[in-house]
């Protein structure tokens, strides 16, 4: 039994599993800081950001224990992202006096939520560092290099790269990437959550995780299995924001405090996958999709 | 005469007229570029002056290998991209969110889209730690910040070959924004205001700082490497002028380039003829000070 879960296709659902349901918990997180503390809430965030900060430098040392670099950035690029990022929003939108959008229902799109689209040029702007680095192992860029016809380079040989930072900045732009798209389709004036193209939306996301999965169960290293598994879990939880902004689902992460029960059990799933996680050994094989391609991007 | 312009100090004065000269250009560009499109094309034109920078960073990637077109496709397509994407992504959603101009005495003090562009202190700083913490920079602050706080970040690998164009793009980029939002947030009455006292220390502080780094600049002998320095070194200067500006100690005729044509044209004659002068310069070869990987990395 234990054998077979350290084989394929279970390190990569193992993965995949912690990274879907942590996105939740951050959700949970984030409402709690702001119902705890209150007007300290900004002090805490700040904090939360710091101590984000401190956990990818950690990572930055242990640069030669993948596994421990790999974990730490993740969870400290969430806790930028959480931190610094979602809450400079909850500040700036009051600030400036920006009201909340109703939406029928009782419902109402958040004022940060209103604010937060405005950072679009700022992403693509700092992703344009990132997508002509020619040391990049991202998957999607490398496909885009390649389809594009926009070779970078070679990469350096013998280059070792800076996992921890690595692994924060991914999971930092894929969640701003699908919050601004999201977003965006939502906003009425653009699209709507009840235009025919959400669908269509809907549709591709399926379909895109359901790709990724393919593709992520066949990983056979923790590592690797987990940066993978940062974009397809991502990719999976937009769908879940659809059916949920549908009202298809009970978003109970998003409040925390009236289903107590239901978190607890989610909390205690990913503390169990994650101890499950932490117990297996690495395997020292490079994984198709992680490895340096022979021929570089161009 | 020639011969004289050719070694330091004037490498580096040069440089740094460049990039001052046009940090005026830029807020002027912007103002016109609202006047000539109005209202119904001015986004899409800010996007296609977005994709222009993306497409000289681009291209300065491809010629890494010419250490000078590298680093200038570097700066203009930074440039461009903050004008065409950052600036104008805040001027579409003050415009979206109807975020009101900040009035005071009849007067706009500050823009709709400068009071939302704070908003993104948090992505800065966040994205900021992946630089920070980057064992391949040759950032002099940064390394500063390693040393001091004693935050050794591990040893740079040896023969990397940097990707000047996309690190300059950066570099713009991000001095910009950092220093936009710096003002932003101390010019805020909720947090510290244009007439606060400790605006005067400020100045003060960035004077000196001005000081410091033109007297570095001053010393640097190859043109690709003083015009790096003088990204940083110029940007800084430009917060005096803008803080005097706000204290309307002077007319910005930047921001009003159809009012005072004739001295956006003496500005932009200014920077083509330094440019031309920059541009027939040759290469030296050897290494500036401040430029070098160091002998001991940063650790």
């Amino acid at each position: 039994m234990i054998a077979a879960l350290k084989r394929p296709p279970f390190i990569g659902a193992i993965a995949f599993a912690l990274v879907f349901i942590f996105t939740a918990i951050g959700h949970s997180v984030m409402v709690l800081i702001m119902d705890i503390f209150g007007s300290a809430q900004f002090l805490t965030a700040f904090m939360q950001g710091l101590l984000g900060t401190v956990m990818i430098y950690v990572g930055v040392r242990y640069n030669d224990n993948e596994n421990v670099a790999t974990w730490l950035g993740f969870f400290g690029g969430s806790w930028l992202w959480a931190g610094w990022v979602e809450f400079s929003y909850v500040y700036f939108s009051r600030h400036v006096g920006i009201e909340p959008m109703p939406l029928g229902g009782g419902r109402q799109q958040l004022p940060e939520y209103l604010l937060l689209p405005s950072s679009i040029g700022f992403l693509f702007t700092t992703l344009v560092f990132f997508y002509f680095n020619r040391e990049t192992r991202c998957n999607a860029f490398r496909w885009m290099h390649k389809h594009l016809h926009t070779p970078v380079g070679k990469p350096t040989l013998n280059y070792q790269r800076n996992i921890a930072t690595i692994v924060a900045m991914e999971k930092f732009y894929i969640t701003w990437f699908f919050y601004i798209v999201l977003l965006l389709a939502y906003d009425k004036r653009i699209m709507g959550a009840q235009h025919p193209g959400m669908y269509v939306m809907f549709f591709l996301f399926g379909v895109w995780s359901l790709y990724l999965l393919n593709r992520l169960r066949k990983y056979t290293r923790l590592p690797s299995a987990f940066r993978y598994a940062i974009a397809t879990a991502l990719v999976a939880w937009n769908t879940v924001e659809i059916l949920g902004r549908w009202r298809f689902l009970k978003e109970v992460w998003v409040e925390p405090q009236k289903y107590t029960v239901q978190m607890a059990l989610i909390v205690g799933a990913f503390v169990t996958v994650f101890v499950i996680f932490a117990l297996f050994p690495s395997v020292d094989t490079p994984d198709k999709d992680d490895a340096r391609a022979p021929q570089p991007a161009e | 005469m020639i011969a004289a312009l050719k070694r330091p100090p004037f490498i580096g004065i040069f440089a740094f007229m460049l990039v001052l000269l046009l940090q005026g250009l830029g807020h002027a560009q912007m103002v016109l570029q609202e006047k000539i499109f109005g209202e119904e094309y001015v986004f899409q034109s800010a996007a296609i002056m977005g994709v222009i920078g993306m497409a000289l960073v681009y291209w300065g990637v491809r010629l890494n290998h010419n250490e000078n077109a590298a680093t200038w496709l570097g700066f203009f397509g930074g440039t461009y991209i903050w004008d065409g994407w950052c600036e104008f992504s805040y001027v579409f959603y003050a415009h979206h969110l109807a975020v009101p101009n900040l009035v005071e005495n009849g007067e706009i003090v500050t823009r709709a889209e400068y009071l939302l562009m704070p908003s993104s202190i948090g992505v800065l700083l966040s994205t900021l730690v992946f630089f920070l913490f980057n064992r391949e920079t040759r950032c002099n602050a940064f390394r500063w910040i390693h040393r001091n706080l004693h935050l050794p970040v591990g040893k740079p690998t040896l023969n990397y070959q940097r990707n000047i164009s996309a690190i300059v793009a950066m570099e713009t980029v991000y001095i910009i924004w950092f220093f936009y939002l710096f003002l932003l947030i101390i010019y805020d009455k909720q947090i510290l205001g244009d007439d606060h006292w400790a605006m005067y220390p400020i100045l003060f502080a960035l004077v000196v700082w001005s000081v410091y780094l033109l007297n570095r600049l001053r010393k640097f002998s190859r043109l690709s490497s003083a015009f790096r320095y003088g990204i940083p070194t110029a940007i800084i200067t430009w917060n005096t002028i803008e803080i005097l500006g706000r204290w309307n100690i002077f007319t910005e005729v930047w921001i009003e380039p159809q009012k005072y044509t004739v001295q956006v044209l003496v500005i932009l004659a200014a920077f083509i003829t330094v440019a031309v002068i920059f541009a027939l310069f040759p290469s030296t070869e050897k290494p500036d000070e401040d430029d070098r990987p160091t002998a001991q990395p940063a650790e």
